[in-house]
């Protein structure tokens, strides 16, 4: 009996650490790139003032655990660890609770259902990890009451716990009053049943709360937030309950909400089920144990998104200049939208191979370039990016400006305040600059570049030879018009007007002809790649001269007024022998021209 | 007095109440010391005027981010301005989100005001004594529903511009965002027929006609008009200038022809948000190089017009190097509240005037926060500021009941 008890601790102690370890796999490894937008588009300030104004609110305290924990997202593994550790904390407590009311061991798979929970959702950006804190809180509490064996010293340790999970976490408040209540009838229905062993280890309880004092419970659950907002803080109702640290979406309650909160009680009552006696069942611990998976696999396949996380990747890479990395990844993962895509073609401009490579990956018109103003955060952050690198400083702080204020939880980011640090910078608005830059010099991850920033304040020379500003400055548009992204030729003509050095928006301004297939104005812009110092065209722009050339003359080969590599009139000669003679020539120059701009051209 | 502080000063209500008691209609004079590395720096002694005339004790504003086009979090607040309590009265959140703006209380009664709500459940909200009436203002004959209103004195009618306003971004660094209106009318709204009437001199084929206010004693509107022209090709060149026109509220009828007070031919300038004071011998407005729309014009300044002699204070002691724009009359005519982004050029904030018997303007001071590093801190522009004469009767849930539980009730077109 002693070994199979023995065998059964360390079943547990297996799966235990195989489960963690495989949560912080998948977010270190599958998911990491969610985690590092969770960071970005949050502000969180080591300040006093900035800690009370979360208390100042119903679940601020899970709020501010969660901002605080979330800032170190910043650092690739920091973020998967918080979270195995987080969700090792909800099942250990959790374990606890089911323990006091079923001893035997065989059940313990199920005390990893709320943590398999919380991971699920935490793959929904719109679920915050504050989600999870205000469950850990929750649960916490649940267990402290459960710790008091006196159910006088119950009743008032009720009283108290109720309201103070409601302040500290919010919604998950309700989770300690199902849990409080089930463990209460739970109790009553064994109370006096039981004949207690004088060397075990059970609570001794004497007896469960009178009905009226749940019903107190109930009451005070129902009425304490409608007395907060009534007296303290007028939100909408849905709201008062839940608090708005559970689901970004204020105006809405996900299933999702009440599963989370459910679960614990349901999975007590399960508990309080199964059989007592201290004896191992294997078979029920092998079906658990394949259910758990079974419910992981499932249910991540469910909530986990990894277009998303594609798209995220892209922009975590660009954010950070990895222009290469960009390229790889796209090599292995090609883009499979305008998010992706606009990402992809900033770090080939950016890497001079616009002109090279465009077309080896599937572009989707002018909207693969510029991602036309939405009004949601996602667009407006990531074209940001573009616009700020084409030297439209204005528009990129519009772009930013606009994201954080469609932020879903109504808060700011630090990566839009950087921006906006420095578009006000570049602009020369130095106070609305320094502003920002004071916000930043508040957080641990960007104090360090807020305050070396701080120093090219009002400092003309020192911000001209910034090797990122001082180059902005030289690109910037000297004319006023209204911007629109839907005039983008007219302003990519401007920029080149203004700085014909301009070379991310000569590339821009050649993809634009390009992908619309206007190849008069191609042609027109081939002399501005002469102050760019171009030493060989690029080969998409070969391609298209030696089709406009194959249009125009006889002997395209020969009459060419530009330096065209071989190679290029080799391959010309030989998609062009496929084209005018065969048939269905499009699969079969699918595969080998699929990258030149001739098929472009002609099949897409 | 003095106070003390580790890294930041902030003098305790009480003491500051019986300061400025003690010192009324004489000066307080400041000096400040610091004590830096050991030494004592003292810096140039200053001294303000405590003035004798008291201002209304409430203030309410909007708190909204200096943005584009979208918006997230709005409210409009309520500040006693005998103390630092601010309390929310209208939050969007409350609303589903939708937009809330232009409110306006009628000669700074709080228990007569009206904003409007954006959303499709929206429309114009006027509140009587706490209680609310939807009001939808949008008629077959009118341009949009109404926008920037003013009450008439015996709180029967509010005068709308009705106006399609376009947003757009400039392209270069030291400008930002430029409206401007392509078509728009002044209406007048008869809240106890429930009528809207379009008189023809105001809503003329060949101007753009906006910013209605009615006079102190309501027989007057006075209203900003430029000349029609091809928008946004000719942004730059429109230019409103101040005009009046007769209204007698018994006939509601109108006079037969408009005056042109400031001309923006003369002035060369244009005109945006006239506020008659409540003594009815001011004018003040604002005056930037072109448009309607001032908040993102660093040209924009105040300008007070005396309609005794019609001259134009310019107002040096009160304007900055950035916008000075929407501003509001205390109930004695002898202080104004307006919106300044002279800090920084991009987060408005609200600065006070007092203006003495003959018209001379003090300098502004900024509305005052319990920590001195509050605004440097606060990611919110205040504008719309409106003074009152005491709290409003409602709270945000009465406004989100109403928005709820009120269907917007149509007003009827009487052409006139």
């Amino acid at each position: 009996m002693m070994r199979e008890n023995k065998l059964l601790k360390y079943s547990e102690y297996i799966i235990t650490i195989l489960f963690f370890t495989g949560i912080f796999i998948f977010f270190a490894f599958f998911y990491n790139n969610h985690l590092h937008f969770e960071e970005q588009i949050q502000l969180f300030l080591l300040t006093g003032e900035y800690f009370i104004s979360k208390m100042a609110f119903p679940g601020g305290f899970a709020g501010y655990l969660s901002g605080f924990l979330t800032q170190f997202y910043y650092l690739s593994f920091a973020g998967p660890l918080i979270i195995a550790l987080l969700l090792f904390g909800i099942q250990q407590i959790f374990r606890l609770i089911l323990k006091v009311i079923n001893q035997n061991n065989s059940f313990f798979p199920l005390s990893f259902l709320p943590s398999l929970n919380c991971a699920m959702i935490l793959c929904d950006e719109f679920y915050s990890l504050s989600a999870v804190t205000g469950v850990l809180i929750a649960l916490l509490l649940s267990w402290l009451y459960i710790s008091f064996k006196r159910k006088t010293k119950r009743f008032y340790a009720g009283l108290v716990l109720i309201p103070l999970t409601y302040w500290l976490a919010g919604g998950s408040f309700l989770m300690l009053v199902s849990i409080i209540i089930l463990f209460e009838i739970i109790t009553g229905i064994r109370s006096g049943r039981k004949k207690v062993k004088k060397d075990t280890k059970e609570t001794i309880y004497d007896g469960r709360l009178k009905i009226w004092q749940m019903a107190v419970y109930i009451f005070v659950g129902a009425v304490i937030p409608l007395l907060v907002r009534r007296f303290l803080i007028m939100q909408p109702l849905g709201l008062t309950y839940l608090s708005e640290f559970y689901y970004d979406l204020r105006t809405t309650v996900p299933v999702a909400i009440p599963v989370l909160f459910s679960l614990p009680a349901i999975i007590m009552l399960i508990y309080s089920l199964l059989p007592l006696k201290e004896k191992p069942y294997y078979p029920a611990l092998y079906i658990q144990i394949i259910l758990l998976m079974a419910a992981g696999y499932f249910g991540f396949r469910q909530w986990a998104n990894f277009s998303a996380e594609d798209i995220m990747k892209y922009d975590y890479l660009v954010r950070n200049e990895r222009w290469d990395d960009v390229i790889k990844f796209a090599e292995k993962k090609a883009p499979r939208n305008n998010l992706s895509l606009a990402m992809l073609n900033l770090s080939l401009a950016k890497t001079e191979k616009m002109g090279d490579l465009m077309f080896h990956f599937e572009q989707n018109g002018t909207a693969g370039l510029f991602l036309p103003f939405e009004r949601e955060y996602v667009a407006p952050m990531m074209g940001s990016e573009i616009l700020f690198h084409l030297g439209l400083i204005n528009a990129s702080q519009e772009y930013s400006f606009e994201s954080m204020e469609t932020i879903p939880d109504l808060n700011k980011s630090v990566r839009s305040i950087k921006r906006l640090a420095e578009t006000n910078l570049i602009n020369g608005h130095y106070k609305v600059a320094g502003k920002y830059l004071r916000f930043l010099k508040k957080t641990l991850f960007y104090r360090k570049w807020a305050s070396d920033t701080e120093q090219y304040l009002y400092n003309e020379e020192m911000i001209n030879n910034h090797p990122v500003w001082g180059k902005k400055r030289e690109m910037m548009i000297k004319e006023d018009f209204f911007f629109k992204v839907e005039n983008m030729e007219s302003t990519l003509n401007m920029l080149m007007r203004g700085n014909p050095a301009n070379n991310i928006a000569f590339q821009y301004l050649m993809a634009f002809y390009l992908i619309n297939k206007d190849l008069r104005n191609f042609m027109n812009c081939l002399p501005m790649m002469e102050p760019l110092g171009y030493k060989k065209i690029p080969v998409s722009y070969e391609e298209a001269i030696m089709y406009v050339i194959g249009l125009t003359t006889t002997n395209p080969m020969e009459d060419i007024p530009f330096k065209i590599s071989e190679e290029t009139k080799a391959r010309m000669k030989a998609y062009a022998g496929v084209y005018t003679t065969t048939r269905n020539a499009e699969t079969i120059l699918r595969d080998r021209f699929n990258g030149t701009y001739w098929y472009y051209l002609h099949f897409k | 007095m003095t106070v003390n502080g580790k890294k930041k000063i902030s003098i305790p209500i009480q003491k500051c109440r019986r300061l400025l008691e003690e010192q009324k209609n004489d000066s307080v004079l400041v000096k400040v010391s610091v004590l830096k590395g050991g030494n004592w720096y003292n810096y140039r002694p200053f001294a303000f005027y405590v003035s004798g005339e008291k201002i209304d004790p409430y203030l309410s504003y909007r708190l909204i981010e200096p943005g584009y086009e979208v918006w997230n979090k709005l409210q409009i607040a309520q500040r006693n301005l005998e103390s630092f309590k601010e309390t929310v009265i209208i939050d969007n959140n409350m609303v589903d989100g939708g937009c809330i703006n232009c409110h306006i209380y009628s000669g700074r009664d709080p228990s007569v005001s009206f904003f409007h709500l954006r959303h499709r459940e929206g429309g114009t909200m006027v509140q009587k004594n706490g209680v609310f009436r939807k009001l939808n203002t949008v008629t077959d004959s009118t341009i949009s529903a109404g926008v920037y209103g003013s009450w008439h004195p015996g709180n029967r009618f509010i005068a709308f511009s009705t106006n399609v306003i376009i947003p757009e971004f400039h392209s270069i660094n030291n400008l930002r965002l430029e409206v401007y209106d392509t078509i728009s009318d002044v209406i007048i709204a008869d809240l106890e027929k429930d009528e809207i009437m379009k008189p023809s001199l105001l809503s003329r084929k060949d101007c753009f006609e906006t910013f209605p206010v009615f006079s102190p004693d309501g027989r007057k509107l006075y209203f900003c008009s430029a000349k029609e022209t091809k928008m946004p090709a000719n942004f730059s060149s429109v230019k409103y200038s101040l005009c009046s026109i007769d209204f007698n509220p018994d006939e509601i009828s109108f006079g037969t022809s408009v005056d042109t007070l400031v001309s923006s031919n003369i002035t060369g300038k244009t005109i945006s948000h006239p506020k008659p004071s409540p003594n009815g011998r001011y004018i003040l407005y604002t005056s930037f190089d072109y448009g309607n729309f001032p908040v993102w014009h660093r040209e924009a300044d105040l300008s007070l017009l005396r309609l005794s002699d019609m001259s134009i204070d310019t107002l040096p002691a009160v304007n900055s190097a950035h916008a000075d724009s929407y501003h509001s009359w205390s109930s004695c005519s002898r202080w104004f509240v307006f919106a300044s982004k002279r800090d920084n050029g991009m987060y408005g904030k609200l600065y006070f005037t007092h203006i003495s018997e003959e018209g001379i303007c003090g300098k502004p001071f900024l509305l005052p926060q319990k920590d001195p590093d509050f605004y440097d801190f606060y990611l919110k522009s205040y504008n719309i500021p409106e003074m009152a004469d005491g709290p409003v009767p409602y709270s945000p849930a009465v406004v989100e009941k109403a928005f709820r539980q009120l269907v917007a009730e149509p007003m009827k077109f009487i052409p006139r």
